[in-house]
């Protein structure tokens, strides 16, 4: 089979530092920072910093008075595709033409002092709405994995293209700055009251921000205009199995990531130019980044965060950032990390300090997130990395479905619950009946149990561990609602006035993908992570997934399927798929 | 004190949903957090402050100085004691 190459065919980016790519890129070269101070008490009682995109310069789009049946993230998403789509000479209309969404809260403004659930809060809803304005009939792939969105949806789509399901693909990655997050990040008191320092020694905490960006890629060498193509020739993603908020510790799980990134892209340490980590400027994550830099033979590369420009973008932040690295590498040009001054890691780590030209032939991108989660991409203008990423692969070996009140694993009812009186009893006894105590399940959430409860009886007789080794392990997970259920918790919490208290212990479970994280510190599985959004579930597109996992080598097992918590519905259909 | 004590330690199963664990199976002088003990997390401490500040009005800013507070129930006590007005 030919070696198809994935090329980068149009961009944009939306942030409060300009409406294109170009002019986000200007104003990073002239070092100025979009982080501003507000006092806005409809998203926060007390003033906060942050990088917000003002309303009237959306308003000043030409597409603008097109969008007003639409949400103000979309109006986002719209005006920014439009732009790298038209850039890409790309036909999105095209069956050939994927589209692929990074988002971790998607219009969750919508649920704001609202009895009853706009179905446009649905992360699927928001994307078939865009998807459909550019006319595409394909659907869309929805990535929902925290922090580790954007980057994600990179990998994701160098391996459609690699694949062959596809010839073009466009991502999409937005979110914006609403009461929902900000109230939920303060409550973790990862906020700083100032412009965020990445990696410095008074670093204390983050600077929010929203954005939206669009990259094109596509196999077709002939649309791309830059002299010097820019290509996708890696990518990977791990999981920590440690904690639901707090990194690694060592830095090892990323490292992971990075190196398989690498292996992908068939480059070795001393061949990538530069490093743009997540770098969100939280004393535990800069730690975290500067170990994993370091076991992966990087700690002398430059490193950059970009979060001092724009803030944390949360899930456009992995694509946001990439784009403005493929443009660095058209420019050869190397940015400044905005904030650092003076190294606070306790790796020597080669923080950028100046805005300068440089030889910029291969760039890795990394994100880190809740649930543990973390992912690794290659841009190189050199290498093209020859893995072929074929569906297909591996075999269903067992499978556990969890419906009404009963489970059952391989067609077999293994746990009737249909006594308890509601889900929550039912849940509890049937993890009780199959594990010894385990502190944490108390504190999950109606999705985490269900997921949790649902491998440990898919693997009640195989831990995998015997045949396996911890990265060898993947998750791929997928569900409609995402985390909802506990997105309407801390809606009711922040809509109460009276004791204004968000929790910290309700606003992690605001992330589908914990459940992934909960389910990997529970089994141990340090492998692949990836959360999607579908309106149900499609067990071919998670078995092409899933392959596409199996391909890179690394893995050997993924655990995959549905897991969904709604109101009254849920159900979870997982399967162990191994490479057998 | 001994009401304090046991108080906090019904608030403490209740804010931090520590189903398996009884109010009175919690041991007084032994460590809240870390192995042994109760096992309690980064999640959890931003839960007890929040907890303070709800049933006794009591603020603190910087997780990083509850370390010492937050040792064990017994520590917990004594700070309430001693800053509550």
């Amino acid at each position: 089979m030919e070696n198809r190459i994935v090329y980068v065919a149009g961009d944009n980016v939306v942030t409060s530092l300009g409406l294109t790519t170009a002019e986000n890129v200007e104003n990073i070269l002239a070092e100025q920072t979009g982080i501003k101070y507000y006092e806005d008490g409809a998203i926060y009682p007390e003033p906060f910093m942050a990088s917000r995109i003002d309303d009237a310069t959306l308003a000043s789009h030409p597409l603008w008075k097109e969008l007003s049946n639409y949400h103000r993230l979309e109006k986002m998403m719209i005006i920014s595709a439009a732009d790298a789509i038209n850039r890409s000479g790309v036909d999105a209309s095209s069956s050939r033409t994927a589209f692929v969404f990074s988002s971790t809260k998607g219009n969750i403004d919508l649920l704001a002092n609202s009895s009853q659930l706009n179905r446009d809060a649905e992360l699927m809803e928001m994307a078939l709405r865009v998807a459909r304005f550019f006319h595409s009939d394909n659907r869309p792939y929805v990535i929902s994995n925290a922090c580790i969105s954007g980057v994600l949806a990179v990998m994701l789509g160098q391996r459609l293209l690699k694949s062959g399901l596809y010839d073009n693909v466009v991502l999409i990655g937005g979110d914006t700055i609403t009461e929902f997050v900000v109230s939920g990040f303060m409550s973790f008191k990862s906020v700083s009251p100032n412009p965020c320092k990445p990696y410095d020694k008074n670093r204390d905490g983050l600077s929010m921000g929203e954005g939206a960006a669009t990259m094109v890629l596509t196999v077709d060498k002939s649309l791309v205009k830059d002299a010097r193509p820019v290509m996708v020739a890696g990518g990977a993603s791990s999981n920590d199995a440690n904690h639901i908020s707090g990194p690694s510790r060592t830095g090892y799980e990323l490292n992971l990531a990075i190196r398989s990134a690498m292996d992908d892209a068939e480059l070795t340490p001393e061949q990538i130019d530069l490093v743009d980590m997540h770098g969100t400027a939280t004393v535990y994550n800069d730690e975290m980044e500067s170990k994993a830099l370091d076991l992966a033979g990087l700690a002398d590369r430059p490193l950059l965060s970009l979060k001092g420009y724009f803030g944390h973008t949360l899930g456009a932040s992995g694509l946001i950032e990439s784009v403005l690295c493929v443009e660095s590498m058209r420019r050869q040009m190397q940015y400044r990390t905005l904030g650092y001054s003076e190294l606070g890691v306790p790796v020597q780590v080669n923080v950028t300090t100046e805005t300068k030209p440089a030889q910029l032939n291969n760039i890795l991108k990394t994100a880190s997130g809740f649930g543990g989660c973390n992912a690794a991409v290659v841009f190189s203008t050199e290498n093209k990395g020859s893995r072929q990423y074929a569906t297909g692969r591996g075999k269903i070996t067992h499978e556990c479905v969890v419906s009404g009140k009963k489970i059952e694993v391989d067609g077999k009812v293994v746990f009737d619950g249909s006594s308890a009186e509601d889900y929550a009893t039912f849940i509890r006894s049937a993890f009780k009946a199959i594990s010894e105590p385990y502190m944490k399940f108390s504190k999950m959430d109606d999705l985490c149990k269900l997921g949790v409860t649902a491998v440990e009886y898919l693997l009640q007789n195989d831990d995998l561990h015997s045949r396996y080794k911890e990265e060898e392990v993947s998750m791929l997970l997928a569900n409609r609602f995402s985390s909802l259920e506990t997105d309407c918790n801390h809606q009711r919490i922040i809509d109460d006035r009276e004791f204004y208290q968000p929790s910290p212990a309700v606003f992690v479970y605001t992330l589908a993908n914990i459940v992934m994280g909960e389910i990997c510190i529970r089994r141990k599985f340090k492998g692949e992570n990836l959360f999607i959004i579908d309106s149900e579930l499609n067990k071919e597109r998670m078995l092409e997934l899933a392959s596409f996992s199996l391909t890179t080598g690394t893995a050997k097992a993924v655990i995959t399927g549905w897991v969904d918590f709604f109101g009254e519905e849920y159900s979870a259909h997982i399967y162990l798929v191994e490479d057998l | 004190m001994e009401e304090l004590i046991s108080n906090l330690k019904v608030q403490l199963v209740e804010s931090l949903n520590l189903e398996d664990v009884t109010p009175a199976e919690i041991d007084t002088e032994a460590p809240l957090f870390g192995d042994g003990g109760l096992g309690l997390d980064s999640i959890d401490a931003l839960e007890i402050i929040i907890l303070l500040e709800k049933h006794y009005g009591l603020h603190i800013g910087d997780p990083k100085e509850g370390k010492n507070i937050f040792y064990s129930v017994r520590t917990l006590a004594e700070y309430i004691t001693a800053n509550q007005k």
